[in-house]
């Protein structure tokens, strides 16, 4: 009785021995795959809906001149950066000096969106830094600025001739990103057109 | 000693619990409990794991502001959720909608229990076999 319990207990352990490998090794792909997926995903650079949308409608004083309303008919025309800062945004101090490279590239214009900011400290940081955009428009209480799905600084838009926007950037704008990103977009978007 | 850092620990933990208060009149608590509900259910986005109903971040300030207007200007749940999608995407929703991104998400941990139970169950009546 004893024996025979044994044998097939044995028997059992011997059908199934290839699960005590092939388990632990099933479920450590599985979560190879899920955090190779998980962490490389950027959880805080989110999508923006308004990718292929055109520009939300708006009507904001310029920076520079308070009696100035600009629109975003303002910005048509021409392939175009749009360049969301702000001079508490401490990444948009980082930035600044690529924008002015840009800027003096003048391979697009560049267009600033002055987010939730005080325009005599706006004001005075352009003139201290230099001022790349064609001109800024002034956003103290980010109305505008939600309707373009800002939620930081810096954010950067490229937007096409018809003012439809095809890439949003949030954070930094690097050589790299430049170069890979922004780049062949603009070439490509100056080519279809 | 010992007490001590307890108190400290009690009391200092309260503060997680300080809500931001704006001064937002309503006409009728309808309109409030629906700003107290739309509040808690858009995340912050800004600040990981908080709703902008807790955050005191300028973004989730600037974001119940646009909700209390929604409300004022007479709109409903619905209209309150498509304005913050349209603008945000559906990362803003605390509850995200069940559609082909999101739904590994949704059916996951009822699969897992599935695949639990079913291991189970085979353990235990190859043992009961025994």
């Amino acid at each position: 009785m004893m024996n025979s319990a044994n044998s097939n207990n044995h028997h059992q352990k011997h059908r199934l021995a290839w699960l005590r490998w092939a388990a632990p090794l099933a479920v450590f792909l599985l979560l190879l795959l899920l955090f190779w997926r998980g962490l490389s995903l950027d959880s805080s650079t989110l999508p923006s809906p308004l990718v292929g949308q055109p520009m939300p409608a708006f009507s904001l004083e310029m920076l520079h001149d308070a009696s100035v309303l600009k629109t975003e008919q303002d910005f048509k025309g021409q392939v175009a950066l749009i360049n969301v800062w702000a001079t508490w945004c401490f990444a948009c101090h980082h930035e600044h000096p690529m924008l002015m490279d840009l800027a003096y590239l003048n391979r697009v214009p560049i267009y600033g969106l002055n987010y939730r900011d005080d325009r005599e400290a706006a004001l005075s940081w352009l003139e201290a830094l230099g001022d790349p955009y064609q001109f800024t428009v002034f956003d103290p209480d980010a109305t505008v600025s939600i309707d373009w799905g800002v939620y930081g600084a810096p954010e950067t838009f490229v937007i096409d001739q018809k003012g439809i926007i095809h890439y949003r950037h949030v954070g930094v704008i690097t050589i790299n990103d430049w170069e890979t990103v922004f780049l062949p977009l603009i070439e490509q978007l100056e080519q279809a057109a | 000693m010992k007490k001590c850092f307890w108190v400290i620990w009690v009391v200092g933990s309260f503060s997680v619990w300080a809500a931001p208060i704006e001064p937002y009149e309503f006409a009728n608590e309808t309109d409030r409990a629906l700003f107290q509900k739309m509040t808690h259910e858009l995340r912050c986005l800004t600040c990981e794991a908080q709703s902008i109903a807790e955050s005191n971040a300028p973004w989730a300030q600037d974001l119940r502001r646009e909700v209390y207007r929604l409300i004022q200007e007479g709109g409903d749940e619905m209209a309150i959720l498509t304005f913050m999608t349209d603008r945000y995407g559906d990362s803003v929703l605390y509850k995200p909608p069940f559609n082909q991104a999101t739904w590994v998400l949704w059916l996951g941990p009822f699969m897992l229990l599935l695949l639990g139970g079913f291991i189970l169950g085979r353990i235990v009546s190859r043992q009961k076999g025994n």
